[in-house]
């Protein structure tokens, strides 16, 4: 405990958990809406195209990779989602198409036209995020809290817009809603949380914290509005412990979080179990 | 349910085939088998290394067998240390020094305590050896290097660990260029601790 309160005093554990918390909180929001409307692995497919974006920005050997990056990754969620349920491709074959392209020519690139020493060891970390969390800049961490700040205010100004296109957008247009725009909303907001949420939990992982907080929500309560506002406690109460588990233990950061996403859905499967048999 | 019943039997038939001979049925039928058993082979292994060993250890030259052991000299550091790594885990130490990096103004002139494992290059254009002390993160996919001098004391190679040795190194952070190059290192460094490598 006092080495835990020891690290605190580090300025990069500090916006770890500042950063970890914030991408926690706008990864659930968005979940909720991802796996009801059928697009849980919306981020492994985004996040594999973020990869393939950053292998070309270090190709280009640009200093600030998020130029090409966030534009990249916004393009893709919009094809992906904008186009909502009347495609051809549906959307986990279209998702599944864009990801694996993405990530093989992005290993590709890095690999034919290294510009690092240790390609493996920048795959590794940009996949499974071990120390990224830990290595932020002020600059990032400000960018994060910008960004996170937006999706949160833009999910609750638009919340009854948004639960109306994802529970029935067929219905939400023939009201009057116009979904398209909506639809647009939400792929920005997914590509932009997506891109964030690398530096937490790496590429691979990122749906752990897509689906299970909403999943484990989804144990509990039966609402939108009590899905949500849960799905939001606990990735955030996921995520802290996760960061100072490993930062306690010396295990990876992001494996440890989405193993604390599990365990805790594994507790609310139980508990809705429970409840039910009641 | 007939159908259940034959899918059933070929089943349980595919899963007796992956089953291997018995010894003693191998015994009933007469067949001998000429391939060699795992340990057989593992046994083998195992004494054509010995003997390539022993003659490697053969080959050795009379001067370098009498040639004594060379010992790491360790001393303590005198005085305060600002940021001791050897208190952290993996996680903990490979991001400090990724920090430290990042942002070298924030930690030049402090005393650093490193626990990592020792490395050397020489570089032949200007006739300098280069030492530093590699850190790896949790997974050891990634690893990070702080180089190091040590004081005027110390004597090369004497003096010096073997690459790939554990070492404990306290110094004071210092920046100098190299040509394009801004580089971190501790200064006036001793090595509080050694583990040779296994």
């Amino acid at each position: 405990m006092d080495k835990l309160l020891n690290y605190l005093n580090y300025p990069f554990v500090r916006y770890a958990l500042i950063v970890g918390v914030l991408i926690a909180l706008c990864s659930s929001l968005l979940g909720v809406t991802l796996v009801l409307k059928r697009f849980s692995f919306i981020g492994d497919g985004l996040s594999h195209v973020a990869f393939g974006a950053m292998a070309v920005a270090g190709v280009l050997n640009l200093t600030n990779r998020m130029i090409i990056i966030l534009p990249v990754t916004v393009l893709a969620a919009i094809m992906l989602l904008r186009t909502g349920t009347n495609t051809k491709i549906k959307g986990d074959a279209a998702i599944a198409m864009i990801s694996v392209s993405a990530l093989a020519f992005g290993y590709l690139l890095m690999n034919v036209f290294s510009s690092s020493s240790n390609v493996s060891g920048d795959v590794c970390t940009t996949l499974f995020g071990s120390t990224s969390i830990l290595t932020l800049s002020k600059s990032d961490v400000w960018l994060c809290i910008i960004l996170s700040l937006i999706t949160v205010t833009l999910f609750i100004l638009f919340y009854n817009r948004i639960f109306a296109v994802t529970f029935d957008e067929n219905f939400s247009k023939a009201a009057g809603v116009k979904a398209d725009h909506y639809n647009l909303l939400i792929a920005v907001i997914t590509a932009v949380i997506i891109v964030l949420a690398m530096n937490l939990v790496g590429s691979l992982l990122i749906s752990a914290l897509v689906i299970f907080p909403a999943l484990s929500a989804m144990r509990l309560y039966g609402s939108f509005r009590s899905v949500t506002i849960c799905s939001a406690v606990l990735s955030v109460c996921s995520a802290l412990a996760g960061i100072l588990i490993s930062i306690g233990a010396g295990t990876p950061v992001g494996s440890t979080i989405v193993a604390a996403d599990a365990f805790v859905f594994l507790i609310c499967w139980l508990i809705g179990s429970f409840k039910r048999k009641a | 349910m007939m159908k259940r019943t034959i899918e059933n039997a070929v089943a349980a038939l595919l899963l007796v085939s992956l089953c291997a001979c018995s010894p003693e049925q191998s015994a009933r039928t007469g067949a001998q088998s000429t391939s060699k058993d795992v340990s057989d082979v593992i046994e083998d292994l195992a004494e054509k290394e010995d003997q390539q060993n022993s003659e490697v250890n053969e080959e050795k030259t009379p001067e370098e067998q009498a040639e004594p052991e060379t010992s790491v000299r360790l001393m303590e550091w005198q005085g305060n240390i600002d940021i001791d790594l050897t208190e952290m885990n993996s996680t903990m130490i490979y991001s400090e020094v990724y920090n430290m990096m990042m942002d070298p103004m924030d930690y030049i002139g402090k005393t650093i305590r490193i626990f990592g494992t020792y490395a050397h290059a020489y570089e032949e254009q200007n006739q300098q050896h280069y030492y530093a002390c590699v850190v790896q993160d949790a997974t050891a996919c990634c690893a990070q290097g702080l180089e190091f001098v040590l004081d005027g004391s110390y004597v090369w190679p004497d003096d010096y660990p073997e690459e790939g040795d554990e070492v404990v190194v306290t110094g004071v952070l210092h920046l100098y260029s190299s040509d394009m190059f801004k580089v971190l290192q501790l200064d006036d460094a001793v090595i509080e601790s050694h583990t040779p490598k296994a």
